[in-house]
């Protein structure tokens, strides 16, 4: 009886607990109002994060979770000039009838109020209140696969984001190239399904984990929209560590015209930047061609010995220009400083082309990744040297190297990993050995099948000579053939190669005058003979169907004869497409 | 061996060799022969030129026009070179000649079958020349080659130029425009050669057999 008493008691427990834990499990949703430490802190959970529309093929239809294959909550339209506008509701834990679930926790996620706006119209042409994160990312495909990071990614650990982002590339239902990109601010995703279909861009400011810029299509289906919220902090402090440091430089005051004293630092040491705002260029800033207005600034140096951080110098409230002049952070008009206008890029990288030619004239060559611009400068004959890298979306910069006599300044904004051309295996003619390979086995199976046909006595003479005449008439035709078809290697018009180096450029006027530059690299696949002669000169083209482009003036000489150009030891192919090799010299030529 | 080339040189010093002549001459002298030949020619050039277009540098046409010329003499030379190269230029699934390059190109052709003509004539009296035996003497062959090679370069040089009127680009000299075209030219020139050292010989003795 004590027994059954005892049994009954544990039983009576057991259901007790188990039904006390099955009441006090939320169903749904976690506690909502609070962010979780994965995610920006200081996220504004009433905002509204705007975006504006600027691509949108469609319409295309929204489905929630419900049922085996999702329910359809209705069709959604945009245009160029239309918004989607985007309330963060909570965190929350997955939707129970989200299932399939995604490579993100299923507790904890942020839930969103999407809106989306056709332009010109005031009224929601869409609307989808309270769902999750990887919905609205899975029903506007912000994302890949099983990665769905939609409006807000977790900023604690982009080392775990990338590896997800790696594991959604490889979808069961087609894999995808997937190419990272990551810089001060921004974490770019570039998603290219293998064999075509979807394509999705990625672009999230990595201190708030907000989705800046997204572009993806699939199908019929694309969208194209920038953050209105996004802007560069000026609050915040730009760190930039000293990599490379040589002599203490004098600082020129553009207030008052004289010299404020020489600033030092170290490497290992810093230079701590906080923007001050956007105003006119200062009277004195002469040489800047920027337009108006220009960063100004606080600027600190500051010197590690020892371990023991101290400040060297700090200017305050001192225009880009004078920053930019004074660290020789830019060449000639192109003053670019920490921090450039990135309104219009294209625009950005002409004024960088152009200032090639200002007072020093120099080499320049721009290249571009998703997230930064590169621009390199070299003066000529020899002198300064300044290789810059810039953020496109904010136009900050992030790394510079740049010397001038006993000057010499390499620094890299904090966390920042700066990026230099690999160096490619050059693809130039292939080895004589193998270019004629094709025509000595043609020669080796001609001989090898005539010959014992010329040794057979029951052969007539005649056949003899017909059957050798056409081995030699099968021999030649092939190998024309194979010739033909093969001369754009031979001609050294096959793959461009990403970098040569030793190049050198010669441009005969015809008059008497000739330019010779010192030998130079070229960069970013931009190696044909015309790159060697744009890097130097200013050059105007015109392109002709069956001829190709061809060059007409070069730092504004039009010969009437025209340019014609050689590339030294071997043939010259058209000049936007032949592949240089390093080493090579190339030599434009006027006809007067 | 030798004794029977003595027997046929012999032959063709005595003149034994003539009744061979005048059986191919009665067939290419009926008029609805030359005709049936001459379109022969004319779909055997286009159909060739199609066959080859996707092969840049590398045409039989010229080889083709030659032979009508040779085979058939000037006039039906001259109307298969100008009918089979204007049909060719102009109904090109690569794009109809512009009207300068489709004027050099029907006048090239239609001299080419010309020359042809001229050619034949240039050779009926020579001893080394026997279209029932074997023309692939160096005489011969090296002749041939000679006039394929001389007809190429000068029809790309005038190709080039009416080419080079069409685009009329400021600024760009003709030798420029014609160096840039110069390795391409050289394979056309070299095809040209070995179609005429080659296929020409074996072509006039394959159409003499066949007539006879």
């Amino acid at each position: 009886m004590r027994i059954k008493r005892i049994i009954t008691f544990f039983l009576a427990v057991l259901v007790s607990l188990s039904v006390f834990f099955t009441f006090s499990t939320p169903i749904v949703r976690a506690n909502g109002d609070t962010v979780p430490t994965q995610y920006y802190q200081q996220l504004d959970l009433n905002g509204t994060l705007v975006y504006n529309v600027s691509a949108f093929g469609g319409p295309s239809s929204w489905y929630n979770y419900e049922g085996d294959w999702g329910s359809k909550v209705g069709d959604f339209e945009s245009n160029v000039g239309g918004q989607i506008e985007v309330n963060i509701t909570g965190f929350f834990n997955r939707d129970p009838e989200d299932t399939n679930g995604d490579l993100f926790p299923d507790t904890k996620m942020p839930w969103l109020d999407v809106e989306i706006f056709k332009n010109g119209e005031v009224n929601a042409n869409f609307t989808r209140n309270n769902c999750s994160n990887s919905e609205a990312a899975g029903q506007l495909v912000l994302g890949y696969g099983d990665f769905k990071p939609g409006f807000l990614i977790p900023i604690n650990n982009f080392t775990e984001l990338k590896k997800l982002a790696n594991f959604g590339s490889d979808w069961i239902w087609g894999a995808a190239a997937l190419t990272i990109e990551e810089t001060f601010n921004f974490i770019y995703f570039d998603f290219a399904q293998i064999g075509g279909g979807q394509t999705t861009e990625l672009i999230y400011d990595k201190q708030s984990g907000l989705l800046v810029w997204a572009n993806t299509s699939v199908g019929g289906y694309t969208l194209e929209i920038k953050s209105l919220n996004f802007t560069l902090n000026n609050e915040r402090t730009y760190n930039y560590n000293i990599i490379n440091f040589g002599d203490p430089q004098s600082w020129w005051n553009y207030n008052d015209s004289k010299v404020d004293g020489d600033i030092n630092t170290n490497p290992s040491g810093v230079i701590k930047v906080n923007f001050t705002g956007d105003y006119g260029k200062h009277p004195n800033d002469y040489f800047n061609a920027f337009d108006n207005p220009i960063p100004w600034m606080n600027i600190s140096f500051i010197e590690n010995n020892s371990g023991v951080l101290n400040k060297n110098f700090t200017f305050v409230n001192r225009s880009n220009g004078e920053c930019a002049s004074n660290l020789i952070i830019g060449y000639n008009g192109f003053q670019s400083g920490f921090r450039v206008p990135v309104n219009n890029v294209s625009l950005l990288i002409d004024f960088a082309y152009d200032e090639k030619n200002g007072y020093y004239k120099g080499n320049v060559v721009v290249m571009e990744s998703d997230l930064t611009i590169k621009i390199l400068y070299n003066q000529y004959p020899s002198g300064q040297k300044t290789h810059m890298i810039y953020e496109k979306l904010t136009g900050l910069l992030l790394w510079v190297n740049t010397s001038l006599s006993n000057y010499l300044l390499e620094m890299k904004i904090e966390g920042y990993t700066p990026w230099f051309d690999e160096p490619a295996p050059e693809t130039g003619p292939p080895p004589v050995s193998i270019i004629f390979l094709p025509y000595l086995i043609v020669i080796i199976v001609s001989v090898a099948i005539v010959v014992p046909f010329e040794f057979n006595s029951r052969v007539s003479g005649k056949s003899k000579k017909y059957a050798l005449i056409a081995m030699i008439a099968a021999s030649s035709f092939s190998g024309l053939f194979f010739f033909n078809t093969n001369m754009n290697i031979l001609l050294g018009s096959s793959t461009l190669n990403q970098q040569v180096n030793n190049i050198t450029l010669i441009v005969d006027y015809g008059n008497g005058t000739t330019y010779e530059s010192p030998t130079f690299s070229l960069y970013a696949g931009k190696t044909t003979p015309y790159d060697a002669l744009d890097a130097w000169c200013e050059v105007e083209t015109a392109y002709y169907q069956g001829l190709g482009t061809m060059v007409y003036s070069i730092n504004g000489c039009e010969p009437v004869g025209g340019w014609t150009y050689e590339i030294i030891g071997r043939i010259a192919g058209e000049v936007t497409t032949t592949a240089l090799i390093s080493g090579d010299t190339v030599k434009f030529i006027a006809h007067l | 061996m030798k004794q029977s080339t003595n027997t046929i040189d012999n032959d063709a010093e005595t003149g034994a060799n003539k009744p061979e002549r005048e059986t191919s001459t009665r067939w290419l002298e009926q008029r609805s022969f030359r005709i049936a030949l001459t379109s022969i020619f004319i779909a055997l050039s286009i159909v060739l030129g199609y066959m080859l277009i996707y092969i840049p540098n590398i045409e039989l046409i010229t080889v083709m026009i030659f032979l009508s010329g040779f085979v058939l003499g000037k006039k039906e030379g001259l109307i298969v070179g100008a009918f089979s190269s204007f049909i060719f230029c102009f109904f090109n699934p690569m794009g109809s000649s512009q009207l300068p390059l489709l004027t050099v190109q029907v006048v090239y052709y239609s001299l080419v079958g010309l020359i042809g003509a001229f050619t034949q004539d240039l050779f009926k009296d020579k001893q080394f020349y026997k279209p029932k035996d074997d023309l692939y003497v160096y005489q011969i062959m090296g002749i041939l080659g000679v006039i394929g090679g001389i007809l190429t370069t000068v029809y790309s040089i005038f190709s080039e130029f009416a080419g080079f009127i069409t685009i009329s680009a400021p600024g760009v000299p003709f030798s420029a425009y014609f160096l840039i075209g110069v390795p391409w030219t050289i394979i056309h020139v070299i095809g040209n050669i070995l179609g005429f050292v080659f296929i020409v010989p074996g072509l006039i003795q394959l159409i003499h057999a066949l007539i006879d």
